[in-house]
């Protein structure tokens, strides 16, 4: 073998003594140079940021109201320490000058008291001094006070006097900071959030752009020549007469290329390593994992480049050729990059809500939908998405006033989401009446459920006219409704309404407040009504608060009813809460449990008559009594799990837990029992539902939908769509051209894989996110299918070379 | 006696393709037997386009023959065996811009599996051999022809070839390199090694080559010793003999007609046709040398004694002595197309 390493060496020496290389090391050291300043800096503050401005317009009315002495004590405390000239913007009427009062102007007049030492009175905050940090902080004369404490103590008392509109924080804060210098505000994350954003976006990105498409276009132009310069007269008949095979040396000469880019992303990528555990503490060894990944990927254009080299014996040839290939990957990839999701992903089924004979249904995009049997299709259901992956919340259905409430966050017609989450309702009285037959003959059958199935399906073919699209949802709709309470993080069904946790508390909605009924003006005048709503003054607050004022639940947050609604569990933060109710309707925490160390775990909650389960963002879920909340075991045989969905059964108290990676799980009431049945879909189910009667229904292979009896083992195929024309074009011709084609881009998969080291791809700061879909990562398919790419087109051009005479 | 042959090429053709679909054809070699023994110089002669580069490409298997039989050292020609007991030094060498001498003579002695001790150990010696010691640590881009021609010489002896091919070696080369080329070349064979030459320099080929031979439009037109292609020539060949006369003109004119013998006029003379029966002698003085072109040594005969039945007196009979030049212009000619014959030595 020394021949062939003679020439690996050589192309190593060769490349080291190339000037482009030098230049190009240059150029990534000052790049490198140019990032290592970034770094997060930790620091003491209080000041409000525009982000902490929770509530915005209850803020502006308290404070107004302040500067016009009403309100209360506490909040005029707060008006008088601001400066004079903003006491007097205050009081004026901005609604008649018609200016708007952003949460920026918020945050800026509330930091001017900040720095008042006069803003404390004993008389005004009486208990101040008596308990948690304002009591430390009150041991000293306020003039005493460094201005730290004194923002520390002034910021505690704003708080309290504007409980719920401001976001508590902490002291311990963090900014993106260059050379030392604080960038912009600070981020409303924690570290390890932040950490997770530079990781999963800013690494990525710069991996992504900056090293898979402009470092490697770079690459190829500079390594184009080595292959053709192999052809100059003189120096190829030399190599020729030695005795090595051609095809080896061909072999050589491209790895010697190899070498070359290695060296380069070796040296960039590394430095980001270093810098970014250095500098930011983010000791990633995906990056590194990363260099083999990137002269994975040069290697597929480079053969591609090496071949056309072998050829044309021309560089410019190769590196246009090679640019082409790229084209027409780029091409192929983008469009089957464009279809998938439109395809597999926005329809995917991720909320569902069964009633009676009607079945609705949650899109990933965020679009509300109900099955039509006669057309074989889900419809679009009123308030339809206009844009992709809006968060959702329900859909909630209510019998007895034929009603479907559906929240959903607010788009603006510029395509700009806001974290408000609008409420939209529809009464269907036609459902109303259709779901109550439906009932009675299935309760008449309960013995044998496959009979009373066909009667249903039999009982709604009977019902059911000849409907048009539109008439599916002619209903009596109201856009009136209100939002859901700001920062809503879960909302259930209970007792007949509905229960939001939002930050600032528990919220129960008042459903005759929210029905207020509008009927419809026409397509144009709905949307433009829709797109400017949130600006329209006066809607009812239909939401009242159920927990006390001082109980504010901190993200991330999950809640759950337990079936005989004599309990809430909630979750957050790293703990669970068991509140119960008293007779003034006022839910308080009775226990509560430590759960996870790392606070910002994601988990979902779900609780029977008994027990509660909690399921852990990577954890084993943990299994636990109601009575005794504190007592609490992991269960057994399912092992770490990204957890999306968990609910318990009205009928068996068992539990249903849905994973990220599309699998589902049964858990006895106990917890004793866990299986994985051998259900249809089982590994691609996206959303599970159990409908009056105990049955579960799945939700499976994007967005068909199963009912399963799971104790006879049988199932009921509730929707099964007919495939699109788009649909068939995706799966019959982009598809398998995706597929023979190369996709030097799918690395990126691998990529993000190493980064993150998850099967799936999510980004999520609070649990409701745990729902959403999560696309799957497969970090190897792109690694085999380009490698055997990569060894058909070095077989080719070692045939070629073989063969050819020279 | 004769040593064993170390390359034998049996009925060998080359048929070139090209064009769309491989429509074109060309015959570089059409049916070459060639054999060249262990420790002789051997020149290969041919103008352009004779097939000489094909030959030497398929020795070293870089073309694939389209039919016949190549060997070298017993081994299939192009056959990684064979190739490592061959030095080559190509025509126009060229070394990637980033060696130096000393970098070049590592990399291509380790290409043909010379250990590093012993590349280390020849490495100055074939440095002062082609006389390039002092310059070695130069980057080879900065190299003249000659210097190139020089390093190349030296890297294809670093593995103690059996068989050295040499394609125009003293190209480029000024006349004191030309003189140390072939110095080496006579050392090389005096150690028993066999050296393949493709050379232009027809003086040169002669000075060093055992044996020739001479190719012209794929086919093999002469082989043998330079001594052995010129007898053959004159053999074959038209014969120019200049005689030396003294007489008066008509009698030497006389003799002249009466010969009906072609006469080959002086370099300074009006024309340079041939004088034949009926031509005037008045261009020719009293004491002339006159040059004939002779088919066969019986018109010398005969010419002598006409020249003496008509009292012209012989004062020197030269006959002109064939070179390989000469030998191999004839052949040249006699294979192209115009010529109409073809000579087969």
């Amino acid at each position: 073998m020394r021949p062939y390493f003679a020439v690996i060496y050589d192309s190593f020496v060769e490349a080291m003594s190339s000037k482009v290389l030098w230049v190009l090391l240059i150029a990534w050291t000052l790049v490198l140079a140019g990032v290592a300043p970034f770094a997060f800096i930790h620091d003491r503050s209080y000041e409000f940021s525009t982000s902490e401005i929770l509530l915005r317009e209850s803020m502006v009315d308290k404070l107004e109201a302040a500067a016009k002495g009403k309100g209360t004590k506490q909040q005029q405390a707060v008006v008088a320490a601001m400066k004079d000239d903003s006491r007097e913007f205050l009081s004026r009427d901005k609604k008649a000058e018609g200016r708007r009062f952003s949460s920026g102007r918020v945050a800026e007049l509330l930091n001017e008291a900040l720095q008042s030492k006069t803003m404390y009175s004993a008389e005004i905050w009486p208990s101040a001094d008596k308990r948690g940090e304002t009591k430390e902080l009150l041991a000293k004369p306020i003039d005493q006070l460094s201005k730290i404490d004194l923002e520390h103590l002034n910021r505690r008392l704003i708080e309290s006097s504007f409980q719920g509109s401001v976001r508590q924080v902490n002291e311990n804060r963090i900014w993106v900071g260059y050379a030392g210098i604080k960038v912009g505000n600070s981020l409303p994350l924690s570290e390890s959030q932040s950490r997770m954003v530079v990781e999963t976006i800013v690494l990525q990105g710069v991996m992504k752009i900056g090293l898979g498409v402009v470092a490697m276009f770079i690459a190829i132009i500079v390594t184009s020549p080595m292959v053709p310069d192999m052809f100059q007269p003189g120096s190829l008949h030399l190599l020729l007469s030695k005795p090595i095979s051609r095809s080896l040396l061909f072999l050589s000469k491209f790895a010697g290329g190899c070498i070359f880019v290695a060296i380069n992303i070796a040296y960039l990528l590394t430095g980001l390593y270093l810098i970014a555990g250095l500098r930011l503490n983010i000791w990633n060894s995906g990056l590194l994992l990363c260099i083999p990944l990137f002269v994975f990927i040069f290697m597929i254009f480079y053969s591609v480049s090496a071949i056309t080299g072998l050829i044309w014996k021309n560089a410019i040839v190769s590196v246009i050729v090679t640019g082409i290939f790229w084209m027409v990957c780029f091409t192929i990839g983008l469009v089957q990059g464009i279809m998938k999701p439109i395809i597999d992903t926005f329809p995917q089924v991720i909320e569902i809500r069964p009633a009676s004979d009607k079945l609705f249904a949650v899109r990933q995009e965020g679009a509300l939908t109900m099955w039509d049997e006669s057309s074989k299709s889900w419809q679009v259901a009123f308030d339809s998405a206009r844009g992709g992956n809006l968060k959702v919340l329900g859909p909630y259905w209510f019998e007895d006033k034929g009603e479907l409430y559906y929240g959903r966050t607010f788009q603006s017609p510029f395509g700009m989401q806001t974290d408000d989450i609008r409420m939209s309702v529809a009464t269907l009285p036609e459902l109303q009446a259709s779901s109550q037959k439906s009932r009675e003959s299935v309760s008449k059958n309960t013995e044998e459920p496959t009979e009373s199935e066909e009667e249903l399906s039999k009982s709604s073919d009977e019902e059911k006219e000849p409907k048009s699209k539109s008439d599916l949802w002619s209903d009596k709709r109201t856009d009136s409704a209100p939002n859901f309470p700001a920062r809503s993080r879960r909302a259930i069904e209970f007792n007949n309404t509905i229960l939001v946790l939002t930050e600032t508390g528990l919220f129960q909605l008042d459903r005759s407040r929210a029905t207020a009924k509008q009927e419809s003006q026409g397509a144009i005048a709905d949307f433009v009504k829709d797109a400017f709503s949130k600006f329209a003054p006066g809607k009812p607050n239909a939401f009242k608060q159920v927990t006390p004022e001082a109980w504010q639940p901190q993200t991330p947050m999950d809640l759950a009813a337990s079936l005989n609604g004599e309990a809430l569990g909630v979750y957050q933060h790293g703990l669970l809460q068991i509140l119960r109710t008293d007779s003034s309707d006022k839910w308080t925490s009775e226990h509560e449990v430590e759960l996870f160390e790392k606070k910002d775990t994601l988990a979902l909650v779900a609780l029977n008559t008994e027990n509660w389960i909690v399921a852990g963002n990577e954890q084993v879920p943990r299994i636990g009594s109601l009575k005794d909340p504190s007592q609490s075991t992991k269960l057994s045989g399912i092992g770490s799990i990204i957890p999306r969905k968990l609910i318990a059964s009205p009928s068996d108290g068992s539990f249903a837990l849905l994973t990220a990676s599309g699998d589902l799980w049964l858990i006895s009431n106990d917890g004793a029992k866990v299986n994985r049945p051998s259900l249809k879909g089982q590994g691609k189910v996206s959303a599970i539902a159990y409908d009056g009667d105990g049955k579960l229904v799945v939700g499976h292979t994007i967005n068909q939908v199963d009912r399963w009896d799971l104790l006879g083992n049988r199932s009921e195929s509730l929707a099964r769509p007919n495939p699109r024309i788009v649909d068939r074009v995706f799966y019959w011709i982009i598809n398998p051209i995706y597929w023979l084609n190369p996709k030097p881009s799918a690395v990126d998969e691998t990529i993000t894989y190493c980064l993150q080291r998850e099967e799936s791809v999510g980004f999520a700061f609070d649990t409701s996110a745990l729902s959403e879909s999560r696309t799957k990562i497969d970090p190897w398919t792109p690694i085999w299918s380009n490698s055997i790419f990569i060894v058909v087109m070095l077989v080719v051009g070692c045939l070629y070379l073989h063969r050819q005479d020279l | 006696m004769k040593s064993a042959a170390v390359v034998e090429i049996t009925n060998l053709h080359k048929t070139y393709r090209d064009g769309w679909f491989w429509g074109k054809t060309y015959e570089a070699l059409k049916g070459v037997d060639l054999a060249v023994f262990g420790g002789e110089v051997f020149g290969l002669l041919g103008p352009n386009g004779a097939g000489k580069t094909t030959m030497i490409k398929i020795l070293l298997g870089i073309l694939h023959p389209t039919a016949g039989k190549a060997t070298v050292l017993g081994q299939p020609a192009g056959s990684k065996a064979s190739r490592s007991r061959i030095g080559y030094l190509p025509e126009n060498v060229m070394f990637p811009k980033h060696h130096t001498g000393t970098g070049a003579l590592y990399f291509y002695g380790r290409l043909n599996n010379v250990p590093e001790v012993e590349i280390r150990r020849k490495e100055p010696e074939l440095l002062e051999l082609v006389g390039l010691r002092g310059r070695e640590k130069e980057p080879v881009r900065k190299y003249s022809k000659g210097m190139r021609q020089r390093l190349g010489l030296a890297q294809a002896m670093m593995h103690d070839p059996d068989i050295l091919i040499m394609d125009e070696p003293t190209d480029g080369l000024d006349p004191v390199g030309r003189s140390q080329i072939r110095t080496v070349i006579e050392e090389l064979r005096d150690r028993g090694k066999t050296i393949f030459l493709n050379s232009h320099i027809l003086q040169e080929v002669e000075m060093v080559c055992d044996r020739v031979a001479i190719l012209a439009k794929g086919l093999l037109r002469g082989l043998g010793t330079t001594e052995e292609l010129t007898s053959q020539f004159r053999k074959t060949m038209v014969m120019k003999v200049t005689f030396e006369l003294e007489a008066s003109k008509e009698c030497i004119a006389r003799a002249v007609d009466e010969s009906g013998l072609p006469l080959v006029l002086p370099e300074n003379a009006p024309n340079q046709s041939s004088l034949t029966n009926g031509t005037s002698i008045d261009d020719l003085s009293l004491k002339q040398s006159l040059t004939f072109e002779l088919p066969a040594q019986a018109q010398v005969d005969r010419l002598v004694d006409l020249f003496r039945r008509h009292g012209v007196s012989i004062a020197k009979i030269e006959p002109s002595k064939a070179s390989l030049e000469d030998v191999f212009m004839s052949i040249v000619e006699s294979a192209s197309p115009l010529s109409g014959t073809e000579v087969t030595l």
